[in-house]
């Protein structure tokens, strides 16, 4: 017994330890007095360190073929180029918010840290960590140590004005494209049943209609039409002919508008639950799942889907397979009048708020995280970052840079790539995608999508404060909840559109305004940026 | 059986609290030393962290930790209450978990019996290994393959064509995804649920059998006077278990089956607070809604135990 | 007896189905599989793609001897923990025997949550050591109740007159609850070993070198690594990704179906009973 005492008093130490945890990590609230000044690591690369190091967190893996990320060659050849010694961590088996909010909670934060730092899972977002002590404010760092950064926003003012917060400040060192990244999904029809039925390829909304009643009557297809729901919901397939999207986003008055409670969305249910009744789309639309719109797609039972330039590559050759006649190609998004251009399709923002490195409060050698970030955004750094090691996994061919053999013959080029580079510090380079592609159906399909009007639609990455995000949860919820499943109603038609007034009635109830005005104080906030 | 189980609400007898509770340490000393490794368990494992319960009370913030969080009194609960499909949620979770407990429940106790009756001890070790197997699967290829039987040209509908009906898309029909849930629930998990059944079975004095069929009793009386009872406190303490957890169905199994079409049956208290998370996860208004679910739970639990201990004996404590 | 046998042929089907359909699967190459919609009876288009990526993973040696590791050490102390209090919290006359039960059942309903959880491992000098993942768990309440039920069917006559011939508590639990208790034990080393097998959550929280990583979380890497790279599009040729699921599935499964009979035979036939003198 008295052993056991012994273990009580143990127990009850851990417990007062506890309780100094519970405090969590009352930060220094001092808003980042950084000196600037003296500058001891020179301005070449690799930097003179002395042998310094610094922490990083990042949100990426490890990857699989090795066994800490010291030893992945990309990391080797950073410390070598910058001359930093690496130590770094990140969360393993895909618990990226759970790691993140671990680290956050120990207090034991490292001097970098790459993280979706302008994403709603970023409660208060940037300015919130920033006021608190957590990150700090780059706007003297960069001026200082970041030459190549300052250089790159400079000469870049729409990027400039997209990666810092309302109140102009800079909080991560950013990681965006170099243009508007193309996109990557978009309608796909099979070309030799189009010629068999002897139709052109479709490009208004009648032209689809008459496809698909087509596909099923002369090609016997079961599922004329399917698309799995995230890239449906993104490309704003059919919607958009009707001048709406499944989505937050600018209306031609540049106002901040979401489609499905719109009169717009009306029509466009009108067309896409005639169209179910009349079997041209899957009986199983809500429910269907990657693998089983493959074997659709791969089996002959579709003509018509949602597709990736990646799928086209992947369907290709097994389509070959089964039927040495068959031909994707992709179309553009249907429109109401032959000779519009799409109001909507796939459409990235180049700086999408995730995935930037941070300088944390923390971090006591402010100048070497700032330059080691910096030389990212050197054409040295993104060289590296985007295409890996000259002479392993790329070549320069008169100023190209070609994926190296190595690389183009192994069995997953990204797999081989993430040994090797990591853009995600960097700038995009858009010489890496576009030789991914490397079906000519691929680069068509890819050129043909891009060809709408979204981007005027898009809203950029915005910056709710935690008040506006905390009411904004409370609405959109139960809105988008309550929008889906009407949605998939009014389509498979165990709901009549003739309700569609009272549907709207009830979106207002859930709080549909107040939260489209607090979307259009936060845009408000970031035009006047 | 019923003797032994009575034991546990036997123990207090003497002349005073503090005579009682010193005569008590005399005589189990030994005992005490034995448990005192698992109670510190319990302490150092469960106790000590369970402070954080009371971030429900809180607007928690990592960053703050619970020092620094401002305290909110019920408002997350409130939040919880006032949402547009509390009620509907509250019932799909009750009409799941309790059709769960009518018919999965019992049904590895039906298998684990009527396995006892295969004589043959080959056959019977194959069909037991067999019938564990589905729980090994992840659920992502389990309801992967539901899905496919369950699709409008799928194996179920093939039989409902075969039989004159119309066939209809299983899985975008409200009515059906309860029976979807369950049923396959039973596939995944009913072999895996009788092992413990089994062993139970396997712990009954042969004795009595022999005692039964001396008095002329058949396989049928025997299992009723012989098998059941020997089993029955097991049964029950699963039961009690099993009541305890009216509020946790499979959240994982539910996202992966469920689709807008069906969240009218579908959508429970745990789907939803996902779908919650993902526009904003906060950690206090899920910590709350947890903390809701074991209260509920943990009355269930409170009850089952006393109908239990008044009708069976068996009882958690 | 005829339809007991029919009925346990429905189940050997419906059971052995779902688990060849994942054995196919994993064989099979990932573009043929694209193509089946239902049954699928054979591999298609026979590949070793899924196996070759999980078997050329550098760490994954590493894996299989962490998840040994915690198998072995934590059933272990699963076992004597649970067994410990199982015979304390089953015996009778212990007057705390119901307040201890009480302190065990609530924590099964009231817990701390990730964070204070996390900070207390690292307070006690867990974190990042394979104890992160074994020690927390080192008793299921929910085993220990299971453990206890069975040990109150225990005959109180054979454990009486031991104590008449002096038995001391540890006497008692060595000669008769344990020989008496074969098939409980045998179930309980399979739900721990189960348990740890199958964990991976923990290891993701509280591990953070990928040397140290159960068989599991590198699994789970691998998989999300192709999920993602398959997402992120433009990918040529074929995504493997899906052949990789069920092939993870059998390297999973494949231990367990060796180990299972050797635990069988002390459940599936009441192998000591009738021993005993009642």
């Amino acid at each position: 017994m008295k052993k056991s005492f012994k273990r009580v008093c143990c127990a009850a130490l851990a417990l007062s330890m506890a309780l100094a945890a519970m405090t969590g990590c009352s930060k220094k609230q001092n808003s980042a007095e950084v000196d600037v000044t003296a500058a001891k690591y020179g301005t070449t690369y690799p930097l003179d360190a002395n042998g310094d190091s610094l922490d990083l967190w990042i949100i990426n893996s490890v990857h699989p073929n090795y066994s800490s990320y010291a030893d992945m060659p990309f990391y080797q050849e950073v410390e070598k180029k910058t001359g930093v010694k690496l130590n770094i961590k990140g969360p393993t088996g895909g618990q990226f918010e759970e790691s993140f909010n671990l680290m956050i909670a120990s207090g034991e934060l490292p001097d970098i840290i790459l993280y979706d730092w302008a994403d709603k899972k970023v409660a208060g977002g940037p300015s919130k960590y920033i006021k608190e002590g957590y990150i700090l404010p780059l706007n003297d760092i960069i001026d200082a140590y970041a030459p190549n950064l300052k250089k790159c926003l400079a000469e870049d003012p729409e990027i400039d004005k997209d990666v810092k917060t309302d109140d102009g400040l800079y909080y991560v060192f950013p990681y965006f494209n170099s243009e508007q990244p193309a996109p990557y999904a978009g309608p796909v029809v099979r070309e030799d049943w189009l010629e068999y039925c002897g139709l052109e390829a479709p490009e208004t909304v009648d032209d689809w209609y008459n496809m698909l009643k087509a596909f099923r009557d002369k090609k016997g297809a079961t599922s004329p039409l399917i698309w799995t729901d995230w890239l449906f919901e993104f490309t704003g397939f059919l919607s958009g002919a009707y001048g709406t999207q499944q989505a937050y986003y600018l209306n031609e008055e540049g106002k901040v508008e979401y489609g499905p409670a719109t009169m717009k969305w009306k029509d466009y249910l009108t067309t896409v639950s005639k169209w179910y009744a009349e079997g041209l789309i899957d009986k199983d639309i809500a429910t269907l799942d990657s693998a089983t719109s493959d074997s659709k797609i791969v089996g002959g039972k579709t003509g018509a889907f949602i597709g990736t330039g990646g799928s086209i590559g992947t369907y290709k050759p097994m389509l070959a397979e089964v039927d040495p006649n068959a031909k994707l190609l992709a179309v553009q998004e249907p429109v109401l009048n032959r000779g519009e251009t799409p109001e909507f399709g796939i459409c990235d923002n180049r700086y999408s708020g995730l995935m930037s490195s941070a300088i944390t409060a923390d971090c006591d050698n402010v100048e070497l995280a700032a330059k080691f970030l910096d030389f990212f955004y050197s054409e040295e750094g993104r060289m590296l970052a985007n295409f890996g090691i000259e002479g392993v996994t790329y070549n320069m061919v008169d100023g190209y840079p070609k994926l190296s053999d190595m690389v183009v013959n192994s069995e997953d080029i990204q797999n081989t790539m993430d040994e090797y580079s990591n853009s995600e510090f960097s700038i995009v380079d858009p010489r890496y995608y576009e030789q991914r592609m490397i079906y000519p159906e691929q680069k068509y399909a890819i050129g043909l999508w891009g060809k709408t009007n979204a981007a005027a639609h898009k809203l950029p990455v915005l910056l709710p404060t935690q008040e506006e995000s905390d009411e904004l949860t409370k609405y959109t919820t139960d809105i988008e909840t309550y929008v889906e499943e009407m949605y998939i109603k009014f389509m498979i038609g165990t709901e009549s559109l003739d309700n569609y007034d009272a549907y709207l009635a009830h979106l207002d109830e859930l709080g549909m305004q107040k939260a489209l005005e607090i979307y259009n104080t936060v845009y408000d906030r970031y035009k006047n940026r | 059986m019923a003797k032994a189980t009575k034991r546990t609400s036997t123990c207090v007898a003497g002349r005073g609290l503090g005579g009682t509770i010193k005569r008590d340490f005399q005589k189990n000393k030994v005992k005490y030393l034995i448990v005192a490794l698992p109670v510190l368990f319990y302490i150092l494992f469960y106790y000590v962290p369970l402070y954080g319960a009371l971030i429900s009370f809180q607007d928690y913030s990592p960053r703050m930790g619970m020092l620094g969080s401002p305290w909110v009194g019920f408002k997350h609960f409130i939040d919880f209450f006032k949402s547009d499909n509390f009620g509907r949620i509250i019932k799909n979770t009750f009409v799941l978990s309790g059709l769960d407990i009518l018919i999965s429940f019992p049904l590895p106790i039906i298998f684990a019996i009527l396995l006892n009756e295969v004589k043959n001890t080959a056959f019977k070790r194959t069909i037991q290994t067999v019938s564990y197997m589905p729980h090994f699967i992840s659920l992502v290829i389990a309801c992967s393959l539901i899905k496919n039987f369950c699709a409008y040209d799928g194996l179920i509908n093939g039989f409902i064509a075969k039989l004159g009906f119309e066939p209809y898309s299983i899985l975008q029909d409200p009515a059906s995804f309860k029976w979807v849930y369950v049923i396959s629930n039973v596939w995944q998990e009913m072999g895996w649920n009788s092992i413990l059944f089994i062993a139970a079975l396997g712990g009954i004095n042969e004795e009595l059998y022999e005692a039964a069929a001396l008095d002329g009793a058949g396989r049928l009386r025997q299992t009723w006077h012989v098998t059941l009872p020997g089993i029955i406190p097991t049964i029950m303490i699963m039961l009690i278990m099993r009541v305890g957890q009216v509020l946790t169905v499979g959240q994982e199994k539910i996202l992966l089956l469920y689709n807008p079409a069906t969240y009218k049956t579908a959508d429970v208290i745990s789907t939803y607070i996902y779908r919650k998370g993902l526009q904003d996860f906060d950690w206090s208004y899920s910590s709350a809604v947890g903390l809701f679910n074991s209260v509920v739970n943990f009355v269930f639990l409170i009850a089952a135990n006393q109908i239990s201990k008044k009708t069976t004996e068996t009882s958690l404590w | 007896m005829i339809l007991n046998v029919i009925f346990m042929l429905v189940v050997i089907i419906t059971c052995l189905y779902p688990i060849l359909h994942v054995i196919f699967a994993s064989f099979s190459s990932a573009g043929k599989l694209m193509n089946v919609s239902g049954l699928l009876l054979h591999p298609v288009g026979f590949s070793t793609a899924a196996y070759e990526a999980i078997f050329s993973n550098t760490v994954i040696l590493n894996g299989y001897k962490n998840t040994l590791f915690i198998l072995v050490v934590g059933t272990s102390i699963n076992m004597v923990m649970t067994i410990a209090a199982a015979y304390v919290l089953s015996s009778k006359d212990v007057f705390w025997k119901p307040f201890i039960m009480m302190l065990i059942i609530i924590t099964m309903y009231f817990q701390g949550g990730l964070i204070p959880t996390y900070l207390n491992i690292k307070n006690l000098g867990l974190y990042d050591t394979l104890w992160s993942v074994i020690l927390p768990v080192a008793i299921s309440s929910y085993n220990l109740i299971i453990m206890r039920t069975y040990f109150m069917g225990i005959p109180d006559s054979l454990l009486e007159s031991a104590e008449l011939d002096g038995a001391g508590d540890f006497t008692k639990i060595r000669h008769i609850v344990l020989p008496l208790s074969g098939p409980i034990i045998a179930v309980m080393i399979l739900y721990y070993g189960v348990g740890h097998w199958n964990s991976w959550f923990t290891a993701t929280m509280y591990i953070s070198s990928k040397v140290k990583q159960p068989l599991q979380v590198i699994l789970r890497e691998i998989l999300i690594l192709n999920e993602t790279n398959a997402m992120k599009g433009g990918d040529n040729g074929l995504n493997i990704s899906e052949t990789i699921k069920y092939a993870t599935i059998v390297v999973v499964m494949m231990p367990i179906l060796i180990i299972y009979p050797m635990l069988q035979k002390y459940f599936i036939s009441g192998v000591m009973v009738g021993a005993v003198k009642g």
